[in-house]
């Protein structure tokens, strides 16, 4: 029972969580689209709020619900491929998530170096991650 | 029905990003009313909840009834669904308050401060963490 509401407060900090993952690139678009400097400060400060306030938060708490979730499945020497899969998904996720704060970072430093092009391609990837994901876990394929 | 089931996750997922963004791009929206910033935030808000959020929405409730149609006379007798029911269906009629206000600020015809976005801002994350425990947990008995 205690495991149910430690899966559910997982599921709400991870829908949290991505709903950051998809705005904040898609605010990278707009923002390398934009010449007005005065709307670029305001597209650093939308960022930095969604990035620092919110996606960090949502991320530090969908990894703690998340290991909680795990724990028993380790100790008992777990075998299934799916969760080892999807934690090697869940690393990628990290890494693109401290990627696009360095993106942030480069962008209120005034050295963005990509178009909007590449962005909106940046803006696919979480997309990828939450299907496969969601798919090992709902499946649990055997391979 | 896994399939079907994961794909309704996935759907939620997307959907609650654009609830959960709009009213914060309102709350900027009204905060920053000069002309430049006023055309982004209508393109903005736009592109969000008619290509974004309102097709996420409209698969989420696809898949979900695709779910219940599996075992739909056993699924009502859960007491934890009729819960859960009421609380989409709130949701559905934010979802369509918002495409009212989308439109409002695209006639520059908002009428809301930006308190009254902050208020709105809060309402997504309640709903989301009362279905959510609702679907997880499904607390309650079934209704015999």
């Amino acid at each position: 029972m205690l495991m149910l509401w430690i899966k559910a407060f997982h599921v709400i900090s991870l829908t949290i969580w991505f709903g950051g993952l998809f705005y904040l690139p898609r605010l990278f678009v707009y923002h390398a689209m934009q010449s007005d400097s005065r709307l670029q400060q305001r597209f650093i400060l939308m960022e930095k709020n969604l990035y620092y306030r919110i996606m960090h938060p949502a991320a530090f708490f969908t990894f703690i619900f998340g290991f909680i979730l795990a724990y028993p499945y380790f100790i008992s020497h777990f075998s299934g491929t799916w969760l080892y899969l999807k934690l090697i998904l869940v690393a990628c996720l990290m890494m693109y998530h401290f990627y696009l704060g360095l993106l942030l970072q480069r962008f209120a430093d005034q050295q963005n170096r990509h178009s909007a092009v590449f962005f909106r391609w940046l803006n696919e990837l979480p997309t990828v991650f939450l299907i496969a994901i969601v798919l090992l876990v709902m499946l649990k394929p055997i391979f | 029905m896994l399939w079907i089931k994961a794909f309704h996750i996935i759907f939620v997922v997307t959907w609650f990003s654009g609830l959960f963004y709009l009213p914060r791009l309102f709350i900027y929206h009204t905060q920053w009313n000069d002309a430049v910033s006023n055309q982004q935030f209508k393109i903005m808000e736009k592109k969000l909840y008619y290509y974004i959020t309102t097709p996420a929405g409209i698969l989420t409730l696809l898949f979900g009834f695709w779910v219940l149609s599996y075992n739909f006379s056993g699924y009502l007798q859960e007491s934890w669904l009729h819960m859960k029911f009421a609380m989409v269906l709130l949701l559905v009629i934010y979802h369509m308050y918002l495409g009212k206000i989308v439109g409002d600020f695209q006639m520059d015809q908002n009428r809301h401060s930006k308190g009254f976005y902050y208020a709105l801002h809060g309402l997504p994350t309640l709903f989301l963490v009362i279905i959510v425990i609702l679907a997880v947990v499904k607390p309650g008995g079934v209704i015999s």
